[in-house]
């Protein structure tokens, strides 16, 4: 539960730690332990109680819905191929994050082949997008804004509420690189809100 | 606490700790931005909807249609003791066939000093390429970072501590080292290719590379412990070259997946 606290008439954002609360039922761990053992049910379970966590981590790193759809259909696959490399009695999301990473990488580098082809064959110039001139302040839009081994990071840690080790295993990096990325992180978005209009808590004080 | 040090002690936390202690509490009564911030960070879950259920239909048909009971893979460790018997072994191999000339001829500093830094790059490299054979273990050193700083370091390493004494053939004896190492290395690096390939690596490619380095390290030791020309531009061009070479071809090796 939040609770918004207030300090000589300034609302400050909630202090309490976040929980994850438990869903009923077996863990996500347990489930896959099934699922290596061919348990049919716990597929099912798994694929209806995981999907929902890769398609949010897809669509935060900037796909729209239908690509964000085709990720975890091809994440889906190579999870099943290589199934037997989770190790029972480790956390599950980090193994998750590792497929699905790379799903995402040999995405974008197939993508990134298509566009070189066609770009090279219609003679256009290669330049990106113009940046949007005023941001909205939610967290999607700004993160958008970020280099995509940071956006991982702060995705990982706050949407889907990981540790910094969870965080380190699921991106192969050392638990300082984890924590130095989110700072770097921090640091733009910060930049980012002060630069947008309105800030989300930027009038919050109590009459 | 300023603002980057309120974002710095942001980084450090996640779940399992307080969001802010009072430090950062105090800073952010004065600093709207780094209140903002933190807002933006602690506003609870976006949604973006659940995938559609043509999807989920698909994605579990297909599972479901080759469902069979698959034994979880080896941990970690199993994998270092591999690697490790490897080293020895070949290391071994390779010092009944080339005798310890070059140790007998250090002072007691360098061999100990040389002896210590083939053990400590030795595990170092062991523990980074069991790690990447299982996914999401935890990396105490980015494995990047070793294969880059391992060569250099021991070639910085053979180049303080070694006179340098100007050698005839310079050329003509680094080849031959070179020969020897890179014959030991080869072994070596087969037998650690076969044993990732019971793993599941993420990065083929710098997994083939720390392997080739492991490879080379075999080599290095074999080379730093029996060659008599013990002269800094020699070692390193040719014992530090031995590595340089197996990391690419380790590297290369993996581009053919």
């Amino acid at each position: 539960m939040r609770v918004n606290n207030e300090y000589d008439g300034v609302r400050l954002p909630s202090e309490t730690p976040s929980i994850r609360v438990p869903e009923p039922g077996a863990t996500l761990e347990e489930l896959m332990e099934r699922y290596q053992r061919a348990d049919e049910s716990a597929v099912r379970e798994l694929i209806q109680r995981v999907s929902p966590i890769l398609l949010r981590f897809f669509r935060y790193q900037g796909a729209v819905r239908d690509q964000a759809e085709d990720l975890v259909q091809d994440t889906w696959l190579r999870i099943h191929r290589v199934r037997h490399t989770y190790r029972p009695d480790e956390p599950l999301l980090p193994w998750l994050f590792v497929i699905a990473r790379r799903s995402r990488i040999d995405h974008f580098r197939r993508n990134l082949r298509a566009i070189r082809h066609e770009v090279s064959s219609s003679g256009l110039p290669d330049t990106a997008a113009p940046a949007s001139p005023s941001l909205p302040s939610t967290l999607p839009a700004l993160m958008s804004a970020l280099p995509a081994a940071q956006r991982e990071v702060v995705v990982m840690l706050k949407a889907e509420d990981m540790s910094i080790e969870e965080v380190a295993r699921a991106t192969g990096l050392t638990v300082g690189a984890v924590k130095q990325k989110a700072h770097r992180a921090y640091r733009k978005l910060r930049e980012l809100l002060e630069a947008s209009p309105q800030g989300p808590a930027r009038n919050a004080r109590a009459d | 606490m300023d603002c980057d040090g309120f974002q710095k002690a942001l980084a450090a936390r996640d779940r399992t700790t307080n969001a802010i202690s009072p430090l950062m509490r105090e800073h952010i009564i004065g600093c709207a931005a780094c209140r903002d911030l933190l807002t933006l960070l602690t506003a609870g879950e976006v949604e973006f909807g659940k995938p559609s259920p043509a999807l989920i239909e698909a994605v579990t048909a297909r599972v479901l249609a080759d469902l069979r009971p698959v034994a979880p893979i080896r941990p970690a460790s199993h994998f270092a003791v591999a690697f490790a018997i490897i080293f020895c072994a070949v290391t071994a191999a390779g010092l009944l066939l080339f005798r310890p000339l070059g140790i007998l001829l250090m002072d007691r500093w360098q061999a100990s000093l040389i002896l210590f830094a083939i053990v400590v790059c030795t595990s170092a490299t062991i523990v980074s390429l069991a790690r990447q054979a299982v996914p999401a273990r935890l990396h105490v050193f980015a494995p990047d970072r070793v294969v880059a700083a391992i060569p250099v370091g021991l070639a910085l390493l053979l180049l303080v501590f070694l006179p340098v004494i100007p050698a005839a053939d310079f050329w003509k004896r680094a080849a031959v080292c070179a020969g020897v190492g890179l014959g030991l290395a080869m072994p070596a690096g087969a037998a650690s290719f076969a044993v990732l390939q019971r793993g599941a690596v993420m990065s083929a490619r710098l997994a083939g590379c720390t392997a080739g380095l492991l490879a080379g390290l075999v080599g290095f030791t074999v080379l730093e412990i029996h060659c008599p020309i013990l002269e800094p531009l020699h070692a390193m061009t040719s014992h530090a070259g031995v590595l340089v070479v197996a990391m690419m071809v380790g590297a290369l090796a993996t581009v053919r997946k």
